[in-house]
């Protein structure tokens, strides 16, 4: 600061009479013209400047928050030192919200849960959000407005700004383009549809590179008008899955995973619904359904045509494989309670196709709902953004505003956008940070994350949520709303008071009630959109699917990365290296191929391939997929950033560049492999060893309900029972799991487990305390897949226990096998001890080098040190939690929720109270399923498992090949 | 027979001696050596004042090695254990193995000096003292590991049991434990053991030393030994029942380090012929050793009048039963394995035998039960380059055994999920030649400053040989 | 007080001289020899002591380990019980073994009046021999007719060296 404070009164000195430069300098200084009125000694100049540098803050956003700072000395209202608070409000991903609670500890979010009032989340939670936590401390978030890449300030802004606004304003916005991504919040739409009439000549853009263009597509082809579908999965017992990502990527997926679950384990549900999955490369959908069926996306298109002819027009088509048919009769039988749905990457005509046999099984209203649309002027928004280029590039634009958006990177390359973006005079990027579109346009405005500002959003089936911020702005920056406010009136508007204007009027009776009602609860009641009463078009049904998806031999599918999705998650280091729910990969993006395209080339994982398409080729290695179709490639999109931040750049590969390219896949074998980091070291198995995974048929478990259960072994030689109150144990349902990965990243915030690298993965040294286990069982063609969550089973009988030499590792009252760091000297004994390999050691200091600021972690948990040995916890600091207020209230312990059974979008954890016969978990470990893993170690586990039960179609006899 | 004389009388080693090609049935000591011969000969290595030329060329190598163990330490304590291979499912790497390998070394070394000892074995007068120094510098090589081996080094006295202010003890029921405290005995017990029978020698070399430093250094260490009666006296008795516990003793430390892994759950450690199959290991690696110590100091020190063919004759012979001791545990191995029926075993079996690390698994069967065979052979027995040969097979072969039970073991546990590949990095590699480094730096000094045989027992079995010479005169 | 010291070359003579000290009734006789004489095995109470540090050491640690374990921190290690004595057993037997060769090892030093880096029998030339093969016969005595009492004796026996010492 001193430096630059010098060198500004060297200038000064030369140009003290410079009107120009008065002028701009008082805005940079208020109180430097009274400064330069009088003459003054030197020092006092400087002092003056001094103060005024010190206030607007040399990072150059502006510091005016609302309200004051608390000193902590005396702690502030509602704050008690050690106690959490929590405040509702939810996260957006593409527009869609779902609710999430964040835990306060002093003030700071130290951990986010889902919010059980939310009807996109009923408590659970998804990887992004739970991740948000490290994205709202990350030190790459960008602090600096800045123009063409120099370091600017919000008064230049403004001062720009102002200028723009006033050509805007009498051109009637002629020039002005807004690109957004979907938008959902009325707020934002209401602000956006101000401005459009502000600004006749004006246009607003939305993009997404994940599309979901073509559902919105299919549903004006077979209703006429936007429609939106949601899913009732707990009504379904037939589901037909069609390259389905109900489970994965569609909004909603974590109501549906949890409606999907509660039919799925026949020990709590009369009937049980059977799935039918048909998809060109494994999903989550097609993991967990009782038939998986294989089929490229020409065969798809065939197969769908079939299953259509047979419902719609009660013909048996002999065009589909043979399994069709029993398919079409299932469905039939099924009639008024099942649905045909249909992923977001098939094309309209299969959409609309699928509404058509909907309506015709008499689903609608039972298993599915149409609702008038949630998206904001919902639009085709591939042509949409064709069209704005095609502006660009004609020169037609000369004033785009970004908001949150970075098509420079996710837009197909050979589309332009980078290059029609040099043509736009004024380009402003509102980003979080200074990614690939930010580092391309004139200016460059720092957006406050999500939990810094006030905004609304809308759930999967329109349910309001208004969003409250969780902190002062860490970096500063500005929201889309105070943005959008510069555009519509020359006085800044604050985001709060815009989403209070928006909300004045609808929230019906008393509006500080209301308000404080929907802050507390996270959601706005009755907002929900009305359903819709469209007609289902007489030609819908006639619909014939495209003959050929682009026609070509070998076609690549772009689908978002589990964890990454578009790649706004690339920075986030528990979401790089959270295992791929199906590879199990980490830090990495291969190509997915079929073991029947990989053979013939010799293609081994890791190998990297050239992957070419109309000329543009992209490089990367391949991966083999078990059970993806031969005829087509999976591109998982969102590496390969350029300008992501310290943690993502440089990562994987970027597929982007083969989007939007029609034209034949030609894949050739190239020089050089990658070491890809993939947390399984096992192939293919023939057979699941039942010790560990036990799984068999409805029709078995109706015929022995026994089936799975444990054979009793003898008594044992000797028992100490803990003597505690509590017996706290665990229940993991196997039917539930869909291996989604939202208990791994749970644990992991509320543990502060560390992130190791790729490097370190490599060297099979992750840290994460529950994981989920992967098994493929029969052909690699046409795998069975299994999810298996495994943790810490804390055994009665603990084999690490009776090797540790320090007595580091020992049974508390309560039954828990509790680790204590402080004694652990690191023989590591315990861990080869473990039958089931749960614990995990630090070879290096990783605490210290993590991607987050020291405030960032629980404070409940103690960080491990270099050389100490740690595992799951069964959550003891939650247990303490829960024991201290049943002690206050003097009652007995009550119920505990472990972070990966709040997060779990499906219950597949329940966890509590052994010793209350009447507890959750003493209720299902009375289910005739529950078997513990490797029984015959007899270390008599306190989690034990739910055995997996599957609903073939007895009519289907074998999985086809 | 005064040629002999002249030759082991020569108090320098310039003298040329004559060359002695040991023969399948020489005697365990030839007849012209003599007490003071013997003596001169021994004193006169110990007191030389230049060392030999080889010293310095075998010298100069190890201690490079031991500085190379010293790097290898101070960085492991700098970064962590994480500098090592070691990894999720392969918790132990090289420290561990190569710390039952050396532990396996010392025990060899203390069989030879303490069992023979007390069978009364003639043999092993001439050679117990190199025998224990192997021993020795094997359990400070071995000594070196448990400490490195641990996550955080700095807490290794949490392994004692002392009241403290963690109300925390040691966990008893831990192998680890119990091996750190057999480690602890073992090394200090063998220290007194060595040094007690080393006393009397080190009188005798007090007595010829001439330069007043060395007659003070030696008087000291010999603590003024004058081989009076009440001296001999004790000293017998005392020697007697040290070696009558050295015996036990390390048969125990084997067994217990044999328990680290036969105590515990994991497929491939759980087994409890492990105790004493390790305790047969031991002896094998010992007789190697051995034998790879006296062939070339024989030669150099021109002792072989002391150590002869009959030496040679009687370790091969020991090493050759041992290596089948060995292969009879393999066999047990493989059998219990199968017969057990578990499925996790016989997973991980498979692989140890047909999988990534196979060729550790042959290369142990073939260094160290096939090779040995080569033994049935008279000739062989005393044929020095085939022994040569073989015995480093043999102790390759006992590294490649520890290395298949620790990390082939640990490669396979029961969850497919958990499995796993282990290499050794750069560092592993250092700290264990560093160690090599180390032992034979510890056996060119014993050479080089303490009695190679232990003279006061050469002196009684020469006495004995005498009389009963002489009664043979006698008698008609 | 005053010393006789006489070297032969052989055991045998040595022990002829002792024989014939005996005869003549000459008492404070020691042997300084290179090899331990024949029968002067037996009569040493060493054994015994590490016998019995042996054992002290052994039930010693071992009820140290069950005090502490059943007593002092009574945790549940695995469920196994608390009073784990064949866990007990290998540490209480090494830490005996150690007490005993120690017992041995310094009640040797104490026994035998070790270390005394000075006698003034080291005066005598001859006497380096006795760490060689030179066999020696010392006698001590206050008064100084003994020395001729003791030189009729051994003189005719031939001894390769006599010689007289005193402090």
């Amino acid at each position: 600061m001193n430096r630059t404070g010098n060198k500004l009164w060297r200038s000064l000195e030369q140009a003290a009479d410079d009107p120009e430069f008065l002028a701009r300098a008082a805005q940079e200084f208020p109180g430097l013209a009274y400064a330069l009125a009088e003459p003054l000694g030197r020092r006092q100049v400087l002092k003056l400047m001094a103060a005024s540098l010190v206030l607007s803050g040399l990072d150059g956003c502006d510091s005016k928050f609302g309200g004051n700072l608390t000193p902590a000395v005396k702690s502030a209202p509602n704050i008690i030192p050690a106690l959490p608070n929590f405040y509702a409000t939810a996260h957006v991903l593409d527009g869609y919200a779902s609710g999430i609670v964040v835990k306060h500890v002093m003030g700071r979010p130290v951990k986010v849960e889902g919010n059980p009032h939310h009807p996109a989340s009923l408590g659970a939670i998804d990887v992004f959000a739970q991740a948000q936590l490290l994205g709202f401390y990350d030190p790459d978030r960008a602090a600096q407005v800045s123009v063409r890449g120099n370091p600017s300030d919000r008064q230049s802004l403004e001062t720009a700004f102002a200028a723009q606004r006033a050509r805007l304003v009498e051109e009637h916005g002629n020039g002005l383009r807004i690109l957004t991504g979907t938008v959902t919040s009325p707020t934002l739409a209401a602000q956006l549809d101000a401005l459009l009439q502000q600004y006749p000549q004006a246009h607003w853009t939305q993009w997404q590179p994940i599309s979901r263009d073509s559902v919105r597509q299919g549903a004006r082809l077979a209703y006429g008008h936007a429609v939106d579908v949601t899913a009732h999965l707990d009504q379904v017992d037939v589901l037909l899955a069609i390259d389905g990502d109900l489970l994965s990527t569609a909004p909603g997926r974590l109501r549906y995973a949890r409606d999907f679950a509660s039919r799925r384990n026949p020990t709590r549900q009369p009937r049980m619904s059977r799935v039918y999955a048909v998809e060109p490369t494994p999903t989550l959908i097609g993991s967990v359904a009782d038939h998986r069926f294989v089929a490229g996306p020409k065969e798809l298109q065939r197969i769908v045509g079939a299953v259509a002819a047979g419902i719609l027009k009660n013909v048996r088509s002999t065009s589909g494989p043979d399994w069709v048919s029993a398919v079409v009769a299932d469905l039939k039988a099924g009639h008024g309670r099942v649905l045909v749905h249909v992923g977001a990457d098939q094309p309209a005509e299969i959409h609309a196709l699928a509404h058509a046999m909907n309506e015709a099984l008499g689903a609608r209203g039972v298993t599915f709902d149409l609702i008038d649309p949630v998206a904001h002027d919902p639009t085709d928004q591939v042509d949409a953004l064709r069209t704005l280029i095609g502006e660009m590039r004609a020169g037609k634009v000369t004033h785009l505003l970004i908001i949150d958006s970075n098509p420079v990177f996710t837009a197909p390359a050979t589309w332009g956008f980078g290059d029609a973006l040099k043509q736009v005079p004024f380009s402003l990027a509102l980003a979080g940070n200074a990614d690939e579109t930010a580092r391309s346009t004139t200016w460059f405005v720092p957006k406050t994350h999500e939990w810094e500002t006030w905004s609304d959003a809308r759930a999967y089936e329109g349910t309001v949520t208004i969003l409250q911020p969780q902190a002062l702005p860490l970096f500063g920056g500005m929201s889309a709303h105070e943005i959008l406010a510069l555009y519509l009136g020359a006085a800044p508007v604050s985001a709060e008071e815009a989403v209070r204007a928006t909300w004045a009027t609808r929230l019906g009776g008393d509006f500080a009630m209301g308000w404080s009602d929907a802050l507390a609860n996270g959601v706005v009641p009755s907002t929900a959109s009305a359903k819709s009463d469209v007609r289902l078009r007489a030609e819908a049904s006639q619909i014939v699917p495209p003959a050929t998806a682009g026609g070509a031999a070998l076609s690549i599918l772009f689908r978002p990365d589990p964890s990454l999705w578009d790649g706004r998650f690339a920075n986030n280091p528990w979401l790089q290296e959270l295992p791929r729910p199906l590879t199990k990969l980490v830090w990495d993006n291969p190509l997915l191929i079929a073991p029947a395209l990989a053979e013939p080339m010799q293609l081994k994982n890791g190998d990297c391939v050239r992957l070419s398409i109309e000329g543009t080729s992209v490089v990367a290695p391949v991966w083999v997929m078990p059970g993806q179709a031969p005829d087509c490639i999976t591109a998982l999109l969102g590496s390969g950033r350029r300008a992501s931040g310290t943690v993502g750049d440089g990562g994987g590969v970027d597929y982007y560049p083969l989007t939007g390219l029609k034209g034949a896949a030609v894949l050739h074998k190239a020089q050089g492999r990658v070491e890809l980091a993939s947390t399984v070291h096992h192939n293919l198995l023939l057979e699941t060893p039942p010790e560990i995974l036990r799984h068999g048929t409805l029709a078995e478990y109706l015929a022995n309900p026994q089936f799975a259960a444990n054979e009793h072994p003898e008594p044992h030689l000797y028992r100490t029972v803990p003597a505690g109150p509590a017996a706290w144990a665990m229940s993991v349902d196997l039917n539930a799991c869909i291996g989604c990965n939202a208990c791994i990243v749970a644990c992991q915030a509320e543990n502060n487990i560390p992130v190791v690298g790729k490097e370190q993965v490599l060297r099979e040294r992750e840290m994460h305390w529950l994981r989920i286990d992967r098994y493929f069982e029969g052909k690699p063609e046409a795998p069975e897949s299994f999810f298996q969550p495994v943790l810490c089973m804390h055994c009665e009988e603990a084999p690490c226990e009776n090797v540790c030499p320090v007595g580091a590792t020992v049974h508390d009252s309560e039954g828990l096998n509790v680790m204590v760091y402080n004694r652990c000297v690191g023989t590591r004994f315990c861990s080869n001890n473990c039958p089931y390999k749960v614990r995990r050691f630090n070879f290096f200091g990783y605490s210290n080098e993590q991607h987050r600021p020291p405030q960032s972690w629980n404070p409940d948990v103690t960080v491990r040190a270099r050389g100490v040995m740690e595992k799951c916890s069964y959550c003891v600091q939650r247990i303490a939690e829960a024991r201290i207020v049943a002690d206050r209230e003097s009652r007995p312990v009550g119920e505990v929720k472990t972070a990966c059974q709040s997060a779990c979008p499906t219950q597949a954890f329940t966890f509590g109270n052994l010793a209350d016969p009447e507890s959750e978990v003493s209720k299902r470990k009375r289910s005739p399923l529950d078997f513990a893993m490797l029984e015959a170690q007899a270390t008599k586990p306190r989690t034990t498992y739910e055995a997996l039960v599957r609903n073939p179609n007895p009519a289907i006899k074998m999985q086809p090949t | 027979m005064s040629h002999l004389a002249g030759a082991v009388g020569a108090p320098t080693a310039g003298a040329p001696a004559p060359r002695y090609t040991p023969g399948i049935d020489d005697p365990v000591v030839y007849p012209g050596v003599t007490s003071a011969s013997m003596t001169d000969r021994i004193c006169a290595i110990a007191l030389r004042e230049k060392p030999f030329l080889w010293w310095w060329v075998v010298f100069v190598p190890c201690m490079a090695l031991t500085l190379l163990l010293m790097v290898a330490i101070v960085y492991l304590f700098y970064a962590g254990v994480g500098i090592w291979g070691i990894n999720w499912p392969v918790m132990w790497g090289f420290a561990i193995l190569s710390y039952v390998w050396w532990i396996a070394i010392a025990s060899g070394g203390t069989i030879i000096s303490a069992l023979f000892f007390l069978v009364r074995a003639d043999w092993r007068d001439s050679i117990n003292r190199i025998a224990e120094s192997m021993m020795l510098f094997g359990a400070a090589a071995a000594g070196v590991y448990p400490i490195l081996h641990l996550g955080r080094p700095w807490f290794f006295y949490w392994l004692f049991f002392y009241p403290n202010t963690m109300t925390l003890s040691a966990q008893f029921r831990s192998p680890l434990l119990w091996d750190f405290w057999a480690l602890m005995t073992y090394v200090l017990a063998s220290v007194l053991f060595w040094y007690f029978g080393l006393i009397p020698d080190l009188a005798s070399v007090r007595d010829r030393a001439r330069s007043p430093s060395k007659q003070r250094i030696y008087g000291v260490l010999a603590c003024g030994f004058r081989g009076s009666s009440r001296q001999w006296k004790h000293m017998r008795a005392t020697y007697g029942v040290m070696a009558a516990i050295m015996a036990p003793v390390v048969v125990s430390i084997h067994s217990i380090v044999g328990l680290d892994f036969a105590g515990a759950a994991t497929p491939g450690w759980h087994s409890t012929e492990f105790p004493p199959f390790f305790v047969c290991g031991a002896l094998l690696s010992g007789f190697a050793i051995v034998l790879l110590l006296i062939i070339p100091l024989r030669r150099l020190l021109n002792l072989e009048e002391l150590m002869t063919g009959r030496h040679l004759d009687v370790l091969c012979k020991l090493l050759l039963t041992s290596s089948l001791c060995i292969a009879y545990a393999y066999l047990m191995d493989a059998f219990t394995t199968f017969y057990g029926g578990d499925h996790a075993e016989r997973v991980m079996f498979t692989e140890r035998v047909f999988g990534y690390y196979k060729p550790v698994y042959w290369g142990a069967m073939l260094l160290n039960c096939l090779l040995p065979q080569a033994f049935w052979f008279r000739r062989l027995r005393v044929n020095q380059p085939v022994i040569v040969l073989i015995c480093l097979g043999v102790v390759v072969g006992m590294w490649l055994e520890r290395y298949e039970i620790v990390v082939t073991s640990l490669h396979r546990p029961h969850l497919p999920s958990a499995w796993g590949i282990f290499h050794g990095t750069f560092w592993d590699w250092a700290t264990l030649f560093g160690t090599v480094g180390m032992f034979l730096s510890g056996i060119l000094l014993s050479v080089r400053y303490v009695p190679i045989v232990s003279m006061h027992e050469m002196r009684s079995l020469i006495a004995t040989k005498r009389a009963r010479a002489v009664t043979a005169e006698h008698t008609p | 007080m005053k010393g006789v010291l006489a070297g032969f070359e052989s055991e045998h003579a040595l022990c002829r001289a002792l024989v014939g000290l005996a005869a003549a009734n000459i008492q404070n006789v020691d042997t300084y020899t290179p090899a331990p004489l024949n029968e002067d095995s037996t009569g040493s109470p060493l054994p015994f002591v590490m016998f019995v540090a042996g054992m002290l050491g052994f039930i010693g640690f071992f009820l140290l380990m069950a005090y502490a374990d059943v007593y002092v921190y009574p945790l549940n290690i695995g469920g196994r019980p608390q009073f784990a004595w064949p866990a007990f057993v290998p540490i209480a037997f090494e830490l005996g073994v150690l007490c005993a060769m120690a017992a041995g090892f310094f009640g040797y030093f104490v026994i035998c009046r070790m270390p005394q880096l000075y006698d003034p029998i080291d005066g005598c030339d001859s006497f380096r021999e006795a760490s060689r093969d030179g066999w020696f016969v010392a006698v001590r005595f206050n008064d100084s007719e003994g020395v001729a009492q003791v030189r009729a004796v051994l003189d005719p026996l031939g001894p390769t060296s006599v010689e007289e010492f005193s402090e």
